[in-house]
């Protein structure tokens, strides 16, 4: 069977593009982030919203999310997106509901996703989320 | 006319340098490569080829209709080789400069700047959607001067070429010299950077001179750690959504709009609402200058696209 040349450098630039994918997580590159303390979640709400200054800040037990809430009463939602973080700010179409340990908020965004975090006060932030709904 | 495509002969080369890119980050920089990027990345790169062959045909055909009114009769010489790559990287400077100030333009070439990382893989995240921008008109002057559409397309190739090493976190700056007339690592990193001070600069592809002479140069600053990426983070990795999310955001809004304003969603810049919504790269900057209390000198008001002015 005659292959097209194009159909092999095809194949075979798939092979490659796999292959240093491969080899990025084989040398274990990309490490998960940690926001460490309300410091970092600042700087990442900035990172995410230019000029974001939050008064309040809820950050998960794990350092794998934070939601905090700004003077405007915008709560800006962060979760980690490979090593980084991306931030979306809630809209009324945004859902929070709590299980026993965990506030799980559900963006709308289909391509963003729920978030899961642990907090210290999650019924404030229910009520925070909630609010944004009316 | 030479059957000569720069860029394929340059494929085993971008392997082998992403490859010692890949070792330079496990040895000092881990979070500059991330396994999933690398694939959306890559994979762009691949599919990009794949829209290039069965649209490109199309284009070349259009140019070399269009060259038979050519003004002048251009040589395949050296020197009409060395200026061509001069004009037509002027060109992509204007491409590269509407590509980010029209929506229309930026729905195509957002896919390159997607990504939250800044290395070799994040140069080869080409879009796949070229062909639904007008971004061949601005090779028509070229053609109509009489430079031959596969000398064109042979600069072009060039200048893509040259744009591959600059895409990297592993090359701090060049000898002043360079820095001041090419397109550098250092420049490029600006470019990519969503810093408020950053934003819709460095459009150069070769020569860092255009930005310098139509006022879009912005050095890039020491102590102030860059972030990579867009405005409003796509947050995923999903490729056909990072190909198209743009596209469908234009259409959403279009939608949605009313009908005054219908059209402005496509041809004003990125994140222009009729509604003030969202904030534009202008507005972005001029929020952060006020928060900053400082002066930023602004780009020239006399060209469209340019924004407004800004008051120093």
């Amino acid at each position: 069977m005659d292959v097209p040349p194009a159909l092999l450098q095809f194949l075979g630039s798939l092979v490659a593009i796999l292959a240093l994918a491969g080899l990025a997580y084989w040398l274990k590159l990309g490490p998960a982030p940690r926001l460490t303390d309300e410091t970092a979640a600042r700087r990442a709400a900035d990172d995410a919203v230019s000029g974001y200054e939050p008064v309040a800040i809820g950050l998960d037990r794990d350092g794998r999310a934070a939601v905090m809430r700004d003077a405007a009463g915008r709560i800006l939602l962060l979760r980690p997106h490979g090593v980084h973080f991306a931030g979306r700010i809630l809209t009324a179409a945004a859902r929070v509901h709590r299980t026993d340990t965990e506030l799980v908020i559900d963006t709308a965004e289909k391509r963003y996703g729920s978030v899961r975090l642990v907090l210290d006060d999650p019924a404030a932030w229910v009520r925070a989320i909630e609010a944004i709904q009316r | 006319m030479p059957d000569f495509s720069p860029t394929e002969y340059a494929v085993p080369g971008f392997v082998a340098l992403v490859l010692i890119e890949m070792v330079w980050a496990w040895r000092k920089r881990p979070d500059a490569y991330e396994p999933k990027d690398t694939l959306t990345s890559l994979a762009f790169g691949l599919g990009s080829t794949v829209s290039g062959l069965l649209f490109g045909g199309f284009f070349f055909a259009l140019f070399l209709w269009l060259w038979e009114s050519r003004l002048f009769d251009v040589p395949w010489t050296w020197w009409a080789f060395a200026l061509c790559f001069v004009l037509d990287d002027l060109k992509y400077y204007w491409v590269h400069r509407f590509g980010h100030r029209v929506r229309w333009f930026w729905a195509s070439h957002v896919n390159h700047h997607s990504s939250q990382h800044y290395n070799l893989s994040t140069a080869l995240r080409q879009t796949w959607t070229g062909f639904l921008t007008l971004s061949f008109v601005f090779a028509l002057p070229l053609v109509l001067l009489g430079f031959h559409p596969g000398m064109i397309a042979i600069c072009g190739g060039f200048n893509l070429i040259y744009q591959f090493w600059i895409h990297t976190e592993a090359i701090d700056r060049m000898p002043r010299w360079f820095e001041a007339v090419m397109n550098t690592p250092s420049h490029h990193r600006v470019h990519h950077a969503t810093n408020p001070r950053y934003l819709d600069r460095n459009y150069a592809g070769v020569f860092i001179v255009w930005d310098k002479l139509f006022g879009t140069f912005e050095p890039e600053v020491r102590d102030e750690k860059i972030r990579y990426g867009i405005v409003k983070q796509l947050g995923s990795f999903n490729l056909l959504w990072s190909v198209f999310h743009e596209w469908v955001g234009i259409a959403q809004d279009m939608w949605r709009a009313p009908w005054k304003h219908k059209f402005s969603y496509l041809l004003r810049e990125p994140g222009w609402t009729h509604d003030g919504s969202r904030e534009t790269s202008d507005q972005i900057r001029s929020r952060w200058i006020e928060r900053a209390g400082g002066e930023e000198k602004s780009v020239s008001s006399e060209n469209r696209i340019a924004g407004e002015a800004e008051a120093a």
